[in-house]
């Protein structure tokens, strides 16, 4: 026995479908849209802020040493302040110093120390900003690109637009009932279809930041080298967790790759999945590469 | 894609679509803040979130009231029926794609942290070079280290069950599921011409199957 959907139960399911589906959807990406624009543009107000701070304080930095008359007191430049012990070591005491070419002064040592210790604070307080804003600066582009903010937006506002052409396709009430059936069906297959769309191209964007991968890769590089000194079979052991570290990532980038496949359903005629990007590890040491970490001694 | 981390206040005039987050304290934050991941994520498991529905069973009932009896009824069996079926696998994969996609976010953060200070330190080791004191320098090289071990520890805790890839396989299946509730509910291909009990077999065993990872055709769509 074969049962079709009536005319009665075709509109309300219409109506049904049109609320909670489409509309909910359009006014998910709306949002979205809104959202990811917003978030997008803060972000890269920060990041322009932390570089113009970075050459700022550069460039102050730079000018307070040039305008420095020369040497303080206790014989060290005045520029010594751009040497890290000055910085981290900015005691009263390590920046009691005095500005040369004033001999008169030597006499009241008290207010020359301060004077040169206010200058001397400061450069250094320009360098420590000199430093760090880059860094941060940096970490906020890395934060963008882990958010996706820019291209999620692309991706919203294009599934929008294709909400709209398959809400063209709804059925209208003086339609007969066949063409009011197939209107109905090309309409909810075509906001499905958007639907389908859009959670494929997401699935496409999402991917560990290539600086983030970078840094771990360099952090192991860093730690193989630090455990050199250690005993044989705590090494052993290191490597052997660093190896299956390698193992995991590889496989967990394998079956992301298929996973990614399976998004965007672009499987090959053969069966297989396109040629993959570069892995995102590197790759695992074959026995002719030198060893991972030289032997004790 | 409509993730369980969406948050129903941002700053739009667009009402706000039947998402799945509750409200979480973040309503006054920076936008970009909002997204950052949460320290613990609740609820610990999909049981303890408040059910919702896909439907708004206010709205829908404000629909049904302009139907007769028998449509209304053979709907809302339908929906009863998707309940169990769909929505009790549904909310299990949105609940576990939200909550890899929080601790994968939290990974990135905290490499992407360790990358800024040792950023930092190394810009600070590189300036050493020019100290009369070369303990800084040891010092710095020091510090340098620790972070590395750092990052080696949070990578070897995070790649053991990769939350990226379990993140997308949770939210793939999620979506399908989702698309499938409303594929049956507007009796569209492969529902389409077939009786009540068939319908209902057919949704029992693809939903089980897109849970499970296996996809089954969504063959109206072109």
């Amino acid at each position: 026995m074969m049962a079709e959907f009536d005319r009665k139960r075709l509109e309300v399911s219409y109506q049904i479908f049109n609320k909670f589906t489409l509309t909910d959807q359009s006014n998910y990406y709306q949002r979205a849209v809104d959202k990811n624009r917003k978030a997008a543009t803060q972000v890269n107000r920060i990041r322009a802020f932390f570089a113009f701070l970075t050459g700022f304080v550069s460039a102050l930095a730079g000018l307070m040493v040039f305008l420095s008359p020369g040497t303080c007191t206790d014989g060290t430049a005045a520029a010594a302040a751009l040497t890290p012990s000055a910085i981290v070591d900015s005691t009263p005491t390590a920046l009691a110093t005095q500005r040369s070419g004033a001999p008169a002064l030597a006499s009241a040592p008290a207010t020359v120390t301060t004077d040169c210790s206010a200058d001397n604070l400061l450069i250094g307080v320009l360098l420590i900003l000199a430093v760090v804003a880059p860094a941060l600066g940096g970490a906020f582009g890395t934060l963008s690109d882990l958010f996706q903010w820019d291209r999620l937006v692309t991706i919203y506002e294009v599934a929008l637009e294709n909400l709209e052409v398959a809400d063209a396709k709804s059925p209208l009430p003086d339609m007969d009932d066949d063409y009011y059936k197939a209107a109905v069906q090309a309409f909810a297959e075509g906001t499905l279809s958007v639907m389908r769309d859009e959670t494929a191209q997401w699935g496409q964007v999402i991917r560990t930041p290539e600086s983030i991968q970078n840094y771990i890769d360099r952090a192991l590089d860093i730690a193989n080298d630090a455990t050199s000194p250690l005993p044989e079979v705590v090494r052993a052991a290191i490597r052997s967790e660093i190896d299956g570290l390698r193992t995991a990532t590889e496989e967990s980038n394998r079956r992301l790759e298929e996973l990614r496949g399976l998004f965007a359903q672009d499987r090959l005629p053969d069966g297989t999945f396109p040629s993959s990007p570069p892995p995102l590890v590197p790759p695992t040491p074959t026995p002719d590469d030198p060893p991972v970490m030289p032997p004790a001694g | 894609m409509t993730q369980a981390t969406n948050t129903p206040s941002s700053p739009s005039a667009t009402p706000a679509p039947n998402t799945q987050a509750p409200k979480d304290g973040r309503e006054r934050w920076s936008v970009w803040m909002k997204e950052l991941p949460r320290w613990n994520f609740k609820p610990e498991k999909p049981e303890l979130d408040p059910p919702t529905p896909l439907i708004n069973e206010k709205d829908l009932e404000e629909i049904l009231a302009t139907a007769d009896a028998e449509t209304a009824q053979s709907i809302r069996a339908d929906i009863q029926f998707l309940e169990y079926e769909v929505l009790r696998l549904f909310r299990k994969r949105d609940h576990s794609a939200a909550k890899q996609q929080n601790m994968y976010r939290f990974y990135q953060i905290l490499f992407l942290i360790l990358a800024a200070i040792a950023t930092t330190l190394g810009s600070l080791q590189a300036l050493s070079l020019n100290a009369n004191d070369r303990n800084w320098l040891a010092l710095f090289a020091f510090l340098e280290t620790m972070v590395a071990l750092a990052s080696v520890y949070l990578a070897t805790i995070s790649g053991r069950e990769p939350p990226l890839t379990l993140w997308m396989m949770n939210r793939r299946r999620a979506e399908q599921l989702r698309r499938e509730y409303f594929r049956f509910l507007m009796d569209l291909e492969p529902y389409n011409g077939r009786n009540k009990i068939q319908r209902r077999l057919l949704l029992s065993e693809r939903a089980a199957e897109i849970n499970r990872g296996v996809f089954p055709d969504e063959s109206g769509i072109t």
